[in-house]
Order: C-alpha cells, then sequence, then structure tokens
C-alpha cells in the first residue's frame, strides 16, 4: 500500500484523471477520495465491501451521509487531514448498518491537486476484524487453556513471553524477560537440569520436546507445567524456538493423588490377596492381575485368557451352577456374586469367591465384566468344622439328655433343642414358647423362688444357676436343673439367654432318700452315744465302788467294819453283773430282729400274758379288760410281744395309785398298715413336762419305787422300735396314764 | 469371804450308798470337815435345804452333788436349787459329781454359774484335798 501511495503523490497532477477512471475503482484495497466537503470524488469498489455500502454511486456524497456511524475521533481526523495533518490509526472498532463488528486499519492524508493545493483527503482503510478476531479468540483461549506462548529469536537473544506465560509465572505483564531467563524459573535440580537438556537439544538438534516439570513462580509457588517446544531452521541453523507453556497443576496434583490410591490399591489388594480381573466379552480375553495367577494355582503362562481356558479350571461339580448364575448376570437380573471350588493342577482344591460387575455399552449390550476373586477356603473349612461340632454337639446333648435352650428377650422367643420339651414334658407341636409358657410348667411351689433367682441373675449378680420342680400334663413331677449365662448388649440391656437344663428327679429322689436315712442313722447314732455313756456311767459307778471298797479292805483292821465292807464289795459286784446282763439285753434286742418276725393274733397274745400274770392280778385286786377285735393280727416277735405286754401290765399294777381300785383297758384300732394297740390304767400317772424327755431312757426312775431299776421302758421301747413300731406316752399324774403301741399289721 | 480353818458342814446328795460310805470315810480321814449330811435323792435335798433358808439357818458350806439320781435327778435339782431366794449362797460352793464321761454334760454344767467344778467319780484323796485348799 505504501509503494502505491508514493506513486499517487509523485504523479498527482497526471494521475489526477486517471483517479476517475477505473483504476481507482477496480484497485485492490479499499480506498477513497474526499474533497474539500467531505464528498466523495472516487472510491474502490472494495471499498463499498468493506463498508458494505449498498448505493452503487456515491460519487459527490456526503461523507457522513454514506457512512453515518462514523466515530467522532475519526472525523476529527478527517478534518486535521483538510487542514494538512496525516493521521495513521492502526486499529479503530467499527459497527456498520448491519450492526457487525467491524476492526478497522485507517491511514488519513491530504490529498493535494496537480497545483499543490489542498483537493481534500485520500483515506486507506483495511479490514483489520478478522486478525483482531483471532488475536482476541487466542487471548481468550490462552487464558482459559492457560496456555502461553513463549519464543527465543536466537539472532537477536529476545525472549518474549505472551500474557498468559507471564500470568502462570506470575510476573507483571509489562515485564521483559532476559535472555535464558525462562531456565531459572524451572525448579532448581533435576527439573532444571532437565529443561535446559531439553532447550540445548532443541536447539543444536532441531529436536522438539514435550515435557511435564516443576516451576518456581515468581512470588515463590511450586507450579506444575507442560512445557512445549520446537525449532525453527534456516539454512541449517537453528533461527528461533518457540512452544507453549501451561499449567497444569490441578491436572498433573490429580493424576499424582490418583496414582498414590491406585498404589494404595495395589497394596491392600496385595495384602489381602485379591486378584483382580476383567474379561472382555466380545474378545473373549480375561486380564488378570497377578494375584489371580496365584489364585488359581498357576504360572501366567498357564493361562490364556480365554473363558474356556478359566472354565477348565473350575471344579467340575460346580461348572453347571456357574453358567446358571452368569446368564443371569448377562441378563442384567444381578450382579455376580458366588463361590465355587477350582482345581489346581497339582489337584489341590480351593475355595473361591468371586463378585463382579457387568459393564454395557452405550446400547445396552454386555461389554465387559470386571470383578475380584479371593480365597475363601480357610473360611469353608472353617464352616465345615463348625457345623461338624454342632452336629457331635447335638448327638452329645441327645445322648446325655441335656437340654440345650435359648431364650430371645427382644421378642419374647424360645429356641429348644429337643431335650428341652422332653424335660418339661411336653410336645413341640403343642409348645407356643414364651416366657409366660414356659412359666406355667413350673410347679406352683417353685414359682416364687424361679423368680427370684431370675432377678438376681437379671442385675447381672451371677449366672443362673437352680433347680425347680415342673409338673407334665399328664401329672408327673420332675425335677429339673438350670444353668444359663446373660448375654447383654452393647447398652447393656440383656438380649439373650443361653443355658442348659437337665433332670435330676432320680438325684434329688435319691437326696431325699439319704437325707431319711441319714436321719435314722444320726438318731440312731445318738442312740448308741446316749447308750454308750449311759453304760459306761454304770459301769464305772461299780467299778469304781468296788475299787475304793477294796483299797479300804487292804487297809482296814477292825473286823467288823471289815465283814461291812466285804458285803459292800458284794453288793457293789452284783450291781456291776447286773448293769453288764442289762447290756446284753439291749444289745441283743438291738441286733436280733428281722429273722424272727412272725404274724400273731393281739388278743391271743394279751391273753395269754394275762393268764401268766393272773396271779398277781388278783393279789392286787387288779380289773382288766381286753377290748380288743379278734381280727387284728400283727407283725412282731414273739418273745419281744410278750416281754412288752408284760412290762407294760407289771408297771401299771406297780405304779398303780394307792387310793383307788387298779384298772387296766387294752384296745386296739387299725391306722394304715398299723395296729395302734391303746394300753391305759388309772394309776399314779407321770407328770410329762417333768419327765415326758426321760420316761424311755435307761435306769430313769421318778417315783422313788424300790423295785424301780428304770430299764423297763427302755427295753420295751427298743422292742417295738425293733419291730418298726413306737411307743407313746400320754399321762396325767393321779389319773391315769395311756401307752399307744404301733404294730406293722399283718 | 471369810477364811476359815477348816469346812463346818458338808452335803452330800447321792443315791449310791457305797459310795457315800466310801466318800465319808476319805473325808473323816483328812478331818475335811466338822458335819456332814447325806441326801439320798434330790428331792429330798431340795426340801430340807428349802426349809433351813425359811428358817433362816444357815445352809451347807460344800454341797457335792450327783447328777444321776432316780426320782429327781442333779439336774432338776440344780435348776430348783437356785430358785431358792438365799443370802447364803454366796459362801456355798457347790460340785457336780458323776460317773459320766458325756462332755455334753460338762457343758451343760457351764450354764450353772453356782457349780464351782465338775468332779468325776471315783472320787480320790487327792481330790478332796485340792477342794480343802481351794475353799480354806
Amino acid at each position: 500500500m505504501e509503494y502505491l501511495f508514493v506513486v499517487l503523490e509523485n504523479k498527482t497532477s497526471v494521475l489526477n484523471n486517471l483517479f476517475t477512471t477505473d483504476f481507482i475503482k477496480t484497485a485492490p484495497i479499499s480506498v477513497a477520495i474526499l474533497d474539500k466537503n467531505l464528498c466523495f470524488t472516487s472510491y474502490s469498489k472494495i471499498w463499498l465491501k468493506e463498508f458494505n455500502i449498498k448505493e452503487k454511486k456515491i460519487v459527490g456524497k456526503y461523507y457522513y451521509d454514506v457512512i453515518p456511524n462514523t466515530p467522532e475521533r475519526l472525523k476529527r481526523v478527517h478534518q486535521k487531514a483538510l487542514q494538512g495533518k496525516s493521521s495513521n490509526i492502526t486499529a479503530q472498532r467499527f459497527i456498520d448498518l448491519n450492526g457487525n463488528i467491524q476492526w478497522l486499519k485507517w491511514k488519513v492524508d491530504p490529498w493535494n491537486d496537480y497545483e499543490g493545493n489542498n483537493a481534500g483527503i485520500i483515506i486507506f482503510a483495511e479490514d483489520i476484524t478478522a486478525t483482531t478476531r483471532k488475536k482476541e479468540l487466542l487471548k481468550k483461549a490462552e487464558n482459559i487453556s492457560k496456555i502461553g506462548g513463549w519464543e527465543l529469536d536466537l539472532a537477536t537473544h529476545q525472549l518474549h513471553w505472551t500474557a498468559a506465560t507471564k500470568k502462570i509465572l506470575e510476573v507483571a505483564n509489562e515485564y521483559i524477560p532476559k535472555t535464558n531467563e525462562d531456565i531459572n524459573f524451572y525448579k532448581e535440580g533435576e527439573h532444571r537440569e532437565k529443561i535446559a537438556k531439553l532447550i540445548d537439544n532443541c536447539i543444536n538438534k532441531g529436536e522438539s520436546y514435550d515435557e511435564e516439570l516443576l516451576i518456581i513462580t515468581a512470588l515463590g509457588n511450586e507450579l506444575w507445567v507442560r512445557t512445549k517446544g520446537e525449532a525453527e531452521f534456516h539454512k541449517g541453523r537453528c533461527v528461533r524456538i518457540f512452544g507453549t507453556f501451561q499449567d497444569i497443576d490441578s491436572e498433573k496434583k490429580n493424576e499424582l493423588k490418583y496414582k498414590e490410591t491406585a498404589e494404595r490399591l495395589k497394596v491392600a489388594t496385595n495384602a489381602a490377596k485379591i486378584g483382580i480381573w476383567e474379561f472382555d466379552i466380545a474378545k473373549d480375553i480375561s486380564v488378570w492381575d497377578e494375584h489371580m495367577y496365584k489364585l488359581y494355582g498357576i504360572d501366567k503362562d498357564g493361562f490364556d485368557g480365554s473363558d474356556a481356558a478359566w472354565r477348565s479350571m473350575i471344579h467340575p461339580e460346580d461348572r453347571e451352577r456357574i453358567r446358571t448364575e452368569e446368564k443371569m448376570v448377562l441378563n442384567g437380573e444381578k450382579d455376580l456374586n458366588h463361590t465355587y471350588r477350582v482345581v489346581w493342577p497339582n489337584g489341590d482344591i480351593r475355595h473361591i469367591q468371586s463378585s463382579a460387575k457387568l459393564l454395557k455399552d452405550e446400547n445396552g449390550s454386555p461389554l465387559k465384566i470386571i470383578g475380584t476373586n479371593w480365597d475363601i477356603t480357610a473360611i469353608k473349612e472353617a464352616n465345615l468344622k463348625y457345623t461338624e461340632v454342632a452336629e457331635r454337639l447335638k448327638i452329645a446333648a441327645n445322648a446325655a439328655q441335656i437340654g440345650i435352650w435359648e431364650y430371645d428377650f427382644t421378642n419374647d422367643s424360645h429356641v429348644w433343642n429337643d431335650q428341652v420339651y422332653e424335660l418339661h414334658g411336653v410336645k413341640k407341636e403343642e409348645f407356643a414358647g414364651g416366657y409366660e409358657a414356659w412359666r406355667s410348667l413350673i410347679h406352683p411351689e417353685d414359682q416364687e423362688k424361679t423368680k427370684i433367682e431370675e432377678e438376681i441373675v437379671m442385675k447381672g449378680e451371677k449366672d443362673l444357676d437352680h433347680n425347680y420342680k415342673v409338673v407334665w400334663p399328664n401329672g408327673n413331677i420332675r425335677h429339673i436343673h438350670a444353668k444359663a449365662k446373660l448375654l447383654r448388649d452393647e447398652k447393656g440391656n440383656p438380649f439373650k439367654m443361653i443355658g442348659t437344663n437337665w433332670d435330676i428327679t432320680e438325684i434329688k429322689e435319691a437326696e431325699e432318700e439319704l437325707r431319711k436315712l441319714l436321719k435314722v442313722t444320726n438318731e440312731q447314732n445318738n442312740n448308741l452315744l446316749n447308750f454308750a455313756h449311759i453304760v459306761s456311767h454304770n459301769l464305772r459307778s461299780h467299778s469304781a465302788n468296788l475299787s475304793m471298797l477294796s483299797s479300804f479292805l487292804v487297809n482296814e483292821e477292825n473286823e467288823e467294819e471289815r465283814k461291812n465292807l466285804i458285803k459292800m464289795i458284794d453288793e457293789a459286784s452284783s450291781g456291776l453283773n447286773e448293769t453288764v446282763q442289762h447290756l446284753n439285753q439291749v444289745v441283743h434286742v438291738k441286733t436280733n430282729v428281722n429273722g424272727n418276725m412272725a404274724p400273731i393274733n393281739l388278743y391271743t397274745a394279751l391273753k395269754n400274758v394275762e393268764k401268766n400274770i393272773s396271779t398277781l392280778f388278783k393279789k392286787k385286786e387288779v380289773i382288766c379288760e381286753i377290748d380288743v377285735p379278734k381280727s387284728h393280727n400283727l407283725k412282731a416277735v414273739p418273745a419281744y410281744l410278750d416281754s412288752i405286754l408284760l412290762n407294760l401290765f407289771t408297771n401299771s399294777v406297780k405304779y398303780s395309785a394307792p387310793n383307788r381300785q387298779p384298772q387296766i383297758m387294752v384296745s386296739s384300732k387299725i391306722e394304715g398298715n398299723k395296729v395302734v394297740v391303746a394300753f391305759s390304767d388309772n394309776g399314779q400317772g407321770i407328770d410329762l413336762d417333768r419327765h415326758g424327755r426321760k420316761i424311755f431312757g435307761m435306769y430313769k426312775t421318778f417315783h422313788g419305787n424300790e423295785d424301780a431299776k428304770g430299764i423297763g421302758l427302755f427295753i420295751t421301747k427298743n422292742q417295738i422300735e425293733a419291730m418298726n413300731g413306737k411307743i407313746e406316752v400320754e399321762s396325767t399324774v393321779n389319773v391315769g396314764t395311756t401307752f399307744n403301741l404301733y404294730f406293722d399289721a399283718n | 469371804m471369810e477364811i476359815k480353818n477348816r469346812i463346818k458342814r458338808a452335803c452330800i446328795i447321792d443315791d449310791d450308798p457305797i459310795f457315800v460310805y466310801g466318800i465319808k470315810r476319805i473325808m473323816n480321814e483328812i478331818d475335811f470337815c466338822d458335819e456332814i449330811i447325806v441326801y439320798a435323792n434330790g428331792e429330798s435335798a431340795l426340801n430340807e435345804l428349802g426349809s433351813l433358808v425359811q428358817e433362816g439357818k444357815k445352809l451347807p458350806d460344800v454341797i457335792l452333788l450327783d447328777l444321776n439320781m432316780p426320782v429327781m435327778d442333779g439336774w432338776v435339782f440344780l435348776d430348783d436349787f437356785v430358785k431358792i431366794p438365799s443370802h447364803n449362797q454366796e459362801h456355798l460352793s457347790l460340785y457336780l459329781l458323776t460317773s459320766s464321761i458325756n462332755p455334753s454334760d460338762i457343758e451343760k454344767a457351764k450354764n450353772y454359774p453356782i457349780v464351782n467344778n465338775f468332779i468325776s467319780k471315783p472320787v480320790t484323796i487327792s481330790d478332796l484335798k485340792h477342794m480343802l485348799k481351794e475353799l480354806v
């Protein structure tokens, strides 16, 4: 354009007319010539196009009429040009008639006529909208993508950075970098060394580079950047290198984070020995990580990745089931989650748990399956063992008749094994379960004590450990022992009780037997002890006397006294003898019963004794009444019965009241399996309050009677008890006495 | 308590005549006391001693009481004897005599504060000498 302008300036006059020809009209630039009144004298076709002017003929028209949107600034420039001042505007935004934005570049100069007088102005315009727009877009793109540009002119050693680059480096927009300054922005150490090398290679060998490195900005911030560079060669020598500079900090950091996470995942799956696999359905290829091979017991080369190859390693018995489940997964019915056995090449069988997800493409067709495998052989074996143990427990509980039960507090339900039903005498189908239902089975006597035990356990003071009676529907009473533990949830509330029950009826009954036996034994022992004391006392008395008397005798010289002493010795030795005899009698009674029991008719026995004692009765004028049914028969040792009856008869006579005629009455009745004989008299009676405990004791006398040895009733009692009977006494002083005798009926 | 050179009166309550003869003989040998009274059973002893108290007369200084007697044995006697109101009872020493070796008897004796001691038959000279020492 400048060339053209020079030409025009020199040949003004000659070419003046030429301008009205098509020369200007067809000029390849946008040019217009205005007269002093700013009316068009000539213009190029391109000018019309530039300003989108529809009119074909604008010569003579006022400029501002034709182009109404001319900015004021431009008008002033036109004026100045009329006065001889040129103007050169590099860029001006312009909105034309249609509303489009235009960027124009102007040159306005005064136009002199052939005489050199100012004839108007000439305007050259260039539409730089496209380039401007491109520039703007590029700038915007730079900003958005945070890519800046850079250039190093090797001739001038000028380093040029775009605004975006400067922004990344956090330097001022106006900052002009010095040569090679860019390298110093890279982090010292491996990053700086790297970039230096890359630039060197680029310059010397023309190798382009594309690298991600760390920089330290002018403000001291560390940033990841991607720097690209390429060289421009001219005649075999590098004239400049240029490239881009991009802030990839956030992306890089994400990438690093991702790598870290991936690393952790790897470690985790490593530790957990989880295998990860991916199967491409279309291509029928699976990709395995290293763990998968371990899980299947094969080497990497042992597996070609095909579906068939994998399937061949599955245990034959499981193949069918797996196919069925896979179908469901492919249909999208569910995610894959199953276990199966694999057979290793060496024959080992392992249990594998497989979990996978189906990936579909955009059309919804199955694309890939990705999943995990892990070895659950140990768990499976543990489970089997558990089942085994549970079975054994069941058998053991069955054999030992032990009930095992569980009570769930949250829903008031019981879980009982068969034995618990048996123990409680109920049938599984008939028993509803629940606390109240169970409680209704407990014996009324034990309701209270079982409740108390439960309270203590609920408080946490101890584990349950008690026994109680249950009443079966058929009326049977069984004793049950229960032991249990209370389980609590995290909040400390009871949620379950597990326990055992077993039947202790036989044990309890045996206990009862034992207790009775013990009581009897104790009594007998006491009797024995008493007896021993009594006997030893009496033996000692007599023997002590004997030794005392004989020691006197040895020293006695007086003949009278000696006679006296000898008489007393005689008495003492008789006493001793008698005591020994009594001893014998009692021992005899205690040991000699069982073989000699016989059925005896009571009436007959009584009549017999009465006859034997008739002389005494006559002498004492005793009235004797025997009011005994002839049908009463009892089991007794005949000699003992005689002795008992005789003793009672003679006692009644001995202890008859002095002021009245002795009366004796004997009657009998049946009570259960016993014959009860009542033996009454109207004698002196016994003060039972004072002597009641001692009446059947050995050597106990109460009446000061000469004949009383105190042994009769003792022996009588022993005899009747030896025959499984008992004797009781009722008496009122000075009224009479009644002895009640209990014999086994025959 | 007055200290005496010898015991004035000793009372023996025992139903065994041979034993009574023996003990009297030994007492005389060692000059145990001035006077010896004998009762054959608890009842008669209780009656007699009771009337002594009622008449305001002095009770014996020593009582030797046998446990095993007819009609009223030693325990019953004791039960009734301690009920007799008497100002003389502190001066009275009571000894229980018995051939019994029953430990429960010994225990029972401890329940009667009036009982000084328990003496097992046969009673020896040393027993009586010892008694003398204690009382005089």
